[in-house]
């Protein structure tokens, strides 16, 4: 049974025995999304509502695709080409790791299957070379045993096939794009996408909303007062794209909101300065 | 705005500013209250946004935040934030009740609150302008009391659009016999700061490097 507390900004994924919290949602949004047949979910602590919106400066990030199949190598290519100023690519083992020194790539996708072993003996050599590999595993096995050797072996995250755009795309904002999970657009994409890379199904997927009030009632500031607001409607739009439905809805007014979800029953419960209650 | 765009001694220089502003916000604040006032030395850094709301007790503690913006030459909010016993603490002596008093605030109380904020902050900011030879203009207060993290979203919202970190001038009241755990935010959005770090160049040139 364990508390994953989400941060301003952050998003967090958990499973059966979780309980998954936002403390403190003032006009920021609390995000939860959950298959409650798979009993998995994630939570959001979303801060603005369009990423066109950032004015991060733009670093140029470098990506390594080791794959023997050059079909799935162009597949991941065209769904990250627009996040990384340089690709490459490898085909086997001692490719992947003489490309891996030249290129100091920032996020390395990986084949289970890569020749002549698999992806658990290139990721070892990378390993050699520098410790924040940021390797990401291609699988199209199931097994959780399997999945779990790799994680503990080094492996950021798993990607089950199919390597959908959606699965793909969560993985690299959430190791890339931090700075950018805040924004609602950004944020509720990657929640899917992780909860499909541990094994939720999308039709599953139902969704909670938290927040977004206005807490200094005297102040008549139409850009303050609109972005609790324009948060929760950024969230639902988004939410309504992916086709997923809000089961329930604790927002707007002039109050303060703890957001608690148990993630076994599927009960959220909202703590403000008055009390605990469940919605 | 990031850290490093800051040298340390252009820091000293901006908490100096904030040591000046704030000795007479406690000079002003001890004449309205007719009390002995101090206020630490503050500390001028700053702080990744995620951990604000450490900064002032956690993210649920319940909290008195005064909110205004200040405009002029220079666009910046503040933030002046009470533990709510703390703020009870400040209304007693506002009121000139007996300490432990005021369980609940009445619209009177808020208006001495509030009276309260106007005469730091505008003291504040009157000699930052003097400092920089600029206009500073406060608006009107704004209350609300709940959890900190609640309290404080909306400006850190604001700054995250471009930033994960915020400078952040932190100082403590102290007025005699109660030590009042007060938190004074300062904000500048990072056209005013590189404002200010301008006329600190101009006007104290070689001492800032």
């Amino acid at each position: 049974m364990s508390e994953i507390i989400v941060e301003m900004g952050g998003i967090e994924i958990g499973r059966e025995n979780d309980t998954l919290l936002s403390l403190g949602l003032g006009s920021c949004v609390g995000v939860i999304i959950y298959d409650p047949i798979k009993k998995i979910a994630g939570l959001a602590h979303v801060m603005l509502p369009n990423s066109q919106d950032h004015e991060f400066p733009v670093i140029e990030k470098k990506a390594l695709i080791a794959d023997r199949d050059i079909i799935t190598r162009r597949q991941i290519k065209d769904i990250i080409t627009h996040d990384f100023a340089v690709i490459l690519e490898s085909k086997e083992k001692d490719e992947t790791v003489s490309v891996y020194r030249q290129l100091k790539p920032h996020m390395s996708f990986i084949s289970a299957f890569l020749p002549p072993t698999n992806g658990l003996d290139a990721i070892h050599a990378l390993l050699n070379i520098d410790h924040d590999i940021n390797a990401i595993v291609l699988s199209p096995s199931t097994d959780p045993s399997t999945l779990s050797q790799y994680l503990s072996n080094g492996a950021r995250e798993v990607i089950l096939a199919p390597f959908t755009e959606l699965k793909i795309k969560s993985c690299v904002d959430y190791i890339i794009h931090k700075n950018l999970l805040k924004f609602a657009d950004r944020a509720v994409p990657t929640i899917i996408g992780k909860m499909m890379n541990s094994g939720a199904e999308k039709s599953n997927l139902m969704a909670k909303i938290v927040g977004g009030a206005h807490m200094f009632p005297t102040l008549m500031d139409e850009e303050i007062m609109n972005i609790g607001k324009q948060n929760i409607e950024a969230v639902k739009r988004i939410l309504h794209e992916f086709g997923i439905r809000v089961t329930s809805e604790e927002t707007g007014a002039n109050i303060g909101r703890t957001a608690i979800f148990e993630i076994n029953t599927g009960i959220l419960k909202i703590r403000t300065k008055d009390g605990t209650r469940i919605i | 705005m990031i850290n490093t765009q800051l040298t340390p001694s252009e820091l000293d220089a901006l908490s100096e500013m904030g040591n000046i502003g704030t000795g007479n916000a406690a000079t002003a604040l001890s004449k309205f209250i007719n009390k002995n006032v101090d206020m630490n030395i503050p500390q001028t850094k700053f702080v990744p946004l995620k951990d604000f709301s450490k900064l002032v007790g956690g993210p649920e503690k319940i909290i008195v935040g005064a909110y205004l913006q200040i405009s002029g030459d220079i666009d910046g909010e503040s933030l002046f934030i009470f533990p709510r016993e703390g703020a009870l603490e400040m209304i007693d002596i506002l009121m000139g009740r007996p300490p432990g008093t005021t369980k609940i605030v009445n619209d009177m109380d808020e208006s001495a609150f509030k009276e309260m904020t106007n005469v730091i902050t505008g003291s504040f900011l009157n000699s930052v302008a003097n400092m920089f030879d600029v206009k500073l203009v406060p608006s009107v207060p704004h209350i609300a009391t709940d959890m900190a993290q609640t309290v404080l979203d909306f400006i850190l919202i604001k700054v995250s659009r471009s930033a994960d970190s915020m400078l952040c001038v932190k100082t403590m009241i102290n007025v005699e016999g109660h030590h009042i755990d007060g938190e004074f935010l300062v904000l500048f959005d990072e056209k005013s700061l590189k404002k200010i770090l301008r006329t600190l160049h101009q006007k104290y040139g070689e001492a800032i490097r």
